[in-house]
């Protein structure tokens, strides 16, 4: 139950902030996808050791939420919902690599490297992609999805799930709640009602296809979905995707942190 | 088990997204083929109602502890394996999307792991072989179980090859098998038990929709299995052809991959590189210390003690000064951003 | 625009599971008028609406909109002059905002992007949301909700309004909002509803149903006050015109 109704406020949290306005907000589409799916690339093409030199890509997802007008705290409790799998994943590592590598000086387990590495790309890599969405929205990603020439059908679909999770998760709640006020156990559904409980939600599922789909041929649907003009990218927009692009790439190629850090300490001394 | 960007590498990622789009392509251009305008709007809305069972507790019996529904299977059945992968990746679009659920990155493998196992080998192969010609109870039962098993068990086998592959991680091929498989077998029954009440309801009280399932099913299905097969074949070879080779040579590989993408810009980088190594030898009080990036002094698939550069403490010291200022930079600029927003606000 | 007549001639029908739902009924509804469809639960008045919009297809009998009859060939053309609202506003607004669902019906005319705009914008000023265009339609109230699904529907300027209880579910204010802007259009409407204090507000002409066949046909005065008739129906007479729970002075008195 609780799962559900956090699915619920979940999604549609996401839905208001990507409703809002802001320098984020009103990039093209596309290009808000194509810098995260950069991101995302050269993050995870670091070495399973990287630690230190992965700090700058803290900036990105740092730049989106405060341009973006993103409040944390809603990306961080969604991250602390995810770190658990990647701990554990993580965590693995220590137990099976008992070898020891040397870090910026320092022996280290190198079990324990991995982890940290685990870790951290697994943060950013999923606050990124909550920021794209809690900036670009359902409707900006269908877009970017047709510049991107998937098939309009496709997106059709995909916007219809999307349509009616928030329906059938309601539904899906309400017909939870009956059981459990008359189960006595909100331990989860006995194996005895797993089939009538969910079958009777999926051929009131099925029903409604039906009807949207009655409601579309009575409004011309014939198969084919006539979408409004999508806007196009601007200079603005490429120049986003290439000037993150090229600190990305910066990044990667150069050890920022230590090489600013050799700069502090050398100018200390 | 969703696989995750933290775990996986470009070139599997891509390998992997490549693979999916593929078999996606195909498999819209199967369902407009079928003419069937109805199914899009019952892809649509069923893709909710799976999205939605995903979040029920099935309590499991004798043990006190609860499972849930993945859904491929029965999206499978109820809607042929096209329809059925393609609205089981709009789900994980969707999830991946809003829950980040495994990443952007990983989606690609987990929409095949989860999609193409269950919807192109374990339902054509399995369930529709069990079940026959004629439908019963124990038949629903027998083939869930099976094919739900089966597929959980190649998608989970999946995950450790990406996994392996990308290596990103120090786990004993063998030891992430044989914690992976079973895992996913207790997954599995789950799923299939839950995939036969469902279904076994759904013919007993409406068997015309069933019927119509099965009626759905592409004519030629025998050679298009023989299609499915040696495209999934060719994509399983390319992602480990190419991650084999990712493993062995990983910064070359991706660096290349780089290249092909934005040349101009890689190439600008190296003399910077150069510059940059000099400025901070001036300027460093550790100038014997080689301007490299730990992983990109040596090829991986070394002995890992072998891949550091062995420096000294005062490598310590920078490492964590500048990453320390790192994180200050990147506060200090969402920061300024916000006082911005702020005072722009109130002009 | 002259004479939007539609008719039934003879309709039956009979579900796969041999239930027969519409057996034998007949009418020929003006341009203009506004009639209401009542009749107790499974009387067979939703079906009705599935056969008069061709979702479903009579076995035996016609439907003739503006004298063209009603067939596979002639199916699109007629249903862009029917405009039907359905009982349940979330399967009607399948789209992510409420301005994409107004413009589903006239991008799939192929009009150009600014004629959508402006048949998207007068309808939704027609029903009185204008300011909910780029809204989600989980953020709407069920008022506004029915108030989308029938700027959905006008913005494909229908000649005749299908409407299938339009104010079920609507708290006592929304309801009567629709009901303002209901009496507001001149289309034809054929209204379902067990709402029967709306149908004598909104409708002039009543057609009682029962058991998939007209039991009445008539003006709506006449047939909401017939008592035998209504309870015959499963029905009752509405509850304006019952007698002052008061004073017991019925209302027909007092006229």
């Amino acid at each position: 139950m609780p799962n559900i109704v956090n699915a619920i406020y979940n999604i549609r949290g996401f839905d208001e902030l990507a409703r809002q306005d802001s320098f984020i907000h009103r990039l093209h589409p596309l290009a808000k996808l194509l810098a995260t799916l950069v991101y995302t690339v050269v993050l995870v093409s670091f070495d399973k050791y990287a630690t230190i030199a992965l700090l700058p890509f803290l900036f990105f997802p740092v730049f989106m939420a405060a341009a973006g007008r993103i409040p944390a705290v809603p990306i961080l409790k969604r991250l602390l919902y995810i770190e658990p799998m990647i701990i554990c994943v993580g965590l693995l590592n220590p137990l099976f690599d008992r070898g020891t590598t040397s870090i910026l000086g320092q022996t280290m387990s190198s079990g324990w490297l991995i982890f940290i590495s685990i870790v951290i790309k697994g943060s950013l890599a999923v606050a990124t992609a909550l920021l794209l969405m809690a900036t670009t929205g359902m409707d900006g990603i269908a877009l970017s999805l047709r510049k991107l020439k998937v098939p309009k059908i496709f997106v059709l679909q995909l916007m219809l799930t999307y349509r009616y999770i928030s329906v059938l998760l309601e539904e899906a709640a309400r017909t939870i709640q009956s059981y459990a006020l008359r189960a006595f156990s909100s331990k989860g559904l006995k194996r005895e009602v797993w089939g009538p409980l969910l079958g009777q939600i999926l051929l009131r599922t099925m029903d409604r296809a039906q009807r949207v789909y009655d409601a579309m041929c009575l409004r011309g649907f014939a198969g084919e979905y006539h979408i409004g003009k999508a806007p196009r990218p601007s200079w603005g927009d490429f120049l986003y995707v290439m000037g993150w692009g090229t600190l990305f790439a910066a990044s990667r190629a150069v050890n920022l942190p230590l090489w600013l850090g050799n700069l502090l300490t050398g100018a200390v001394k | 088990m969703h696989m995750a960007d933290a775990l996986i590498s470009p070139v599997v990622g891509g390998a992997m997204w490549a693979a999916t789009a593929g078999v996606a392509a195909y498999s819209i251009k199967k369902v407009q083929e079928g003419l069937d305008q109805k199914k899009i709007p019952l892809m649509g809305v069923m893709g909710a109602f799976i999205f939605a069972a995903q979040m029920i507790n099935f309590s499991i019996p004798g043990t006190g502890s609860s499972g849930h529904l993945g859904g491929g299977l029965m999206l499978a059945i109820l809607l042929g394996p096209y329809a059925g992968f393609l609205t089981m990746a709009s789900i994980l679009i969707i999830q991946a999307l809003f829950f980040a659920d495994g990443g952007l990155l990983a989606l690609g493998s987990n929409i095949f792991n989860l999609g193409f196992f269950t919807c192109f080998l374990a339902y054509p192969l399995i369930y529709k072989n069990i079940i026959g010609k004629e439908f019963n109870s124990k038949r629903i039962l027998i083939a869930s179980l099976v094919a739900a098993v089966a597929g959980l068990q190649l998608g989970a086998f999946g995950v450790v090859l990406e996994t392996l592959f990308s290596g990103k991680t120090e786990l004993p091929f063998g030891t992430f098998v044989l914690l992976m498989q079973p895992i996913h077998l207790a997954i599995g029954i789950v799923e299939g038990l839950v995939t036969a009440a469902v279904i076994s309801f759904v013919w007993k009280s409406r068997p015309e929709v069933m019927e119509k399932a099965s009626l759905n099913q592409p004519l030629g299905s025998l050679s298009l299995k023989k299609v499915m097969i040696g495209l999934a074949a060719a994509a399983v070879l390319t992602g480990a052809v190419l991650s084999w080779f990712a493993s062995s040579h990983p910064d070359g590989l991706e660096w290349a991959m780089f290249k092909t993408s934005g040349q101009e810009e890689l190439e600008a980088t190296d003399p910077a590189h150069e510059k940059l190594a000099a400025l901070q030898e001036k300027t460093a009080f550790l100038p014997d210390y080689g301007f490299k990036t730990p992983e990109s002094a040596e090829p991986a698939g070394e002995p890992t003690q072998e891949k550091w550069p062995a420096v000294s403490a005062g490598t310590t010291v920078s490492g964590l000064v500048g990453g320390v200022m790192t994180l200050l930079l990147a506060a200090f600029m969402g920061f300024v951003i916000n006082m911005k927003n702020k005072t722009g606000k109130k002009t | 625009m002259s004479h939007h007549i539609t008719e039934a001639r003879d309709l039956f029908y009979v579900y796969p599971d041999g239930r027969q739902a519409v057996s034998g009924i007949s009418f020929r509804i003006h341009h203009g008028e506004s009639v209401g469809i009542i009749g107790a639960n499974g009387a067979g008045k939703s079906t009705l609406l599935m056969l008069l919009t061709g979702i479903l297809r009579p076995a035996k009998g016609e439907v003739v909109i503006g004298e063209v009859r009603l067939t596979k060939d002639t199916l699109n053309m007629i249903r862009q002059r029917l405009g039907m609202v359905f009982q349940n506003p979330d399967d009607q607004l399948f789209m992510t905002t409420v301005h994409d669902d107004v413009a589903f019906g006239p991008r799939n005319l192929m009009l150009d992007e600014a004629q959508v705009e402006e048949r998207v914008i007068s309808a939704l000023e027609k029903v009185g949301i204008s300011h909910l265009k780029d809204r989600a339609p989980y953020h709407l109230s069920a008022g506004e909700k029915r108030a989308a699904a029938i700027a959905s529907v006008l913005s494909m300027s229908p000649d005749i309004l299908i409407l299938d209880e339009p104010t079920s579910s609507l708290d006592p204010k929304s309801r009567r909002r629709l009901m303002k802007i209901l009496s507001g259009f001149e289309h034809t409407k054929i209204i379902t509803s067990h709402d029967l204090d709306m149908v004598l507000e909104l409708c002039q002409r009543v057609i009682v149903m029962k058991d998939g066949r007209a039991i009445a046909d008539g003006p709506a005065k006449d047939i909401l006050t017939n008592k035998t008739l209504m309870e015959e129906a499963g029905l009752e007479i509405p509850l304006s015109l019952h007698g002052c729970p008061v004073c017991g002075r019925s209302k027909s008195d007092a006229d």
